[in-house]
């Protein structure tokens, strides 16, 4: 798999990005990059890429982080995971399917994470927090749905590379088979 | 049957496995672990690069946005510029003719055979022939040969005149001839334009060994039928043999501005029927 690597450096790019660019424009909301790769990357390549990539940019938010570790990894893996499904289903022929999976993954996975972590690190406020959660979200939720596209054509050039590689029979097509 | 059972309990497993995870980092942790501290020194000297970038790049786009605007207020202050030069331009015009007025009126009460005051309302495209156009006419009381007047001189003589208007032949048109003597020593000549829009005149003296010089008034004779005597013509500003070798020639300066006239007095004919 010729895009293993490409994934890894992009995941780390996506959170550099996420954690130092988009924090010093002023006014700008977090458009959740490393969930994103996960959704292009289920989108292109199928469910098991997509959850793969979601584990490895889950894992990386979540040691970036350091407080509820494990909550990005599963539930960016999960988007990975959905996102290879819809994708299989109809990524080539829906328009604007990449922004509407990287709005409503953003929306969902924010929310069952601000869930989670109300739940298990104030239980007793968990309530108040979810309440006041999807208006604090929606700027999140526009951003992501902007730069979806973005991270969707950086798959897609993933992709094409890959494809490119194999078909001129350099050596690294094995990674076919993990595409799902 | 039993990969799927496999499989969920796989999952089931990494859930279970996060979540214990999630519990134990629930809390603030002072001591971060091995690849938390890894990333941490991998990606920060990262990020502050990012940020120093993004901060540098909104500084640029701030001093591109401060020269935009300072290039429209300097674009402003031009045009501002630009429109106070044209008011300066238009005070100093009409100081000009004020000034030029006063002087007229001055000279008017000072002549007894002033006639009338007229404005130049345009000259003659010509190079070689040097005329102008005063914006009254015979319905006025302008007549032909009249002499016109500049504070500072004599100008030149009504040539044509229709109702509304008149042409004045100046000095320096090669058809104008004045009879002109020197001030200082009474030497009698005739002075007359080269044309071709020089500024000078030539007097041509009648005696080859007349005492002129340098910086002698010239004023009419009153020898012809138009010119009055006693009206300043120029200045000698050199004196030379004409070209025969035989005479005198003298070249003379006009009193009068004559490229820059804007109005000038009309005197009465000499010797006419409204004369004085």
């Amino acid at each position: 798999m010729k895009s293993r690597g490409a994934f890894v450096v992009a995941a780390f790019a996506a959170l550099l990005l996420e954690v130092s660019f988009f924090p010093h424009l002023p006014g700008a909301p977090q458009p959740h990059l490393p969930l994103l790769l996960a959704c292009g990357a289920g989108l292109v390549f199928g469910p098991r890429q997509g959850a793969r990539v979601g584990l490895l940019a889950g894992l990386l938010v979540d040691a970036w982080i350091g407080r509820l570790v494990g909550s990005a990894a599963l539930l960016y893996t999960g988007a990975g995971w959905l996102a290879g499904h819809l994708g299989r289903s109809f990524y080539r022929d829906v328009p604007g399917l990449s922004p509407a999976t990287g709005a409503a993954a953003t929306f969902l996975v924010e929310t069952l994470r601000g869930f989670l972590a109300g739940l298990i690190t104030r239980p007793e406020a968990g309530a108040a927090v979810m309440a006041g959660w999807p208006g604090v979200l929606v700027p999140d939720t526009v951003a992501a749905a902007i730069m979806a596209p973005v991270v969707f054509r950086l798959v897609l050039w993933f992709e094409r590379r890959e494809r490119a590689a194999r078909q001129y029979g350099t050596g690294v097509g094995a990674g076919a088979a993990g595409l799902g | 049957m039993g990969a799927w059972l496999r499989r969920v309990s796989l999952l089931a497993l990494a859930a279970l496995l996060a979540v214990a995870v999630m519990f134990a980092t629930r809390g603030l942790r002072s001591q971060p672990s091995l690849p938390e501290t890894a990333l941490h020194e991998v990606l920060a000297p990262l990020g502050g690069v990012t940020a120093r970038i993004v901060r540098g790049a909104g500084e640029v786009a701030e001093t591109v946005a401060t020269l935009r605007r300072l290039r429209a207020e300097n674009e402003q202050l031009r045009a501002d510029l630009e429109r106070l030069r044209g008011v300066e331009a238009q005070v100093r015009q009409l100081e000009r003719e004020n000034r030029q007025l006063r002087e007229l009126l001055g000279l008017k009460q000072a002549r007894p055979d002033a006639a009338l005051a007229a404005r130049v309302i345009a000259r003659s495209p010509d190079r070689w022939f040097e005329e102008v156009t005063l914006d009254q006419g015979s319905r006025d009381g302008v007549q032909v040969d009249m002499v016109a007047l500049a504070p500072s001189g004599l100008v030149g003589r009504v040539v044509a005149v229709t109702p509304h208007s008149a042409r004045l032949l100046l000095l320096t048109d090669p058809e104008s001839g004045v009879g002109a003597v020197i001030g200082r020593t009474g030497e009698a000549g005739v002075v007359y334009g080269r044309g071709g829009n020089a500024p000078e005149l030539i007097m041509t003296l009648f005696s080859p060994e007349a005492d002129v010089r340098e910086g002698d008034d010239v004023v009419t004779s009153g020898l012809g039928p138009v010119y009055p005597p006693g009206l300043p013509i120029g200045t000698v500003v050199s004196v030379r043999r004409d070209p025969s070798g035989l005479g005198l020639q003298a070249i003379v300066k006009p009193n009068a501005e004559l490229n820059r006239l804007t109005e000038v007095l009309l005197l009465h004919r000499q010797g006419g029927e409204d004369g004085q």
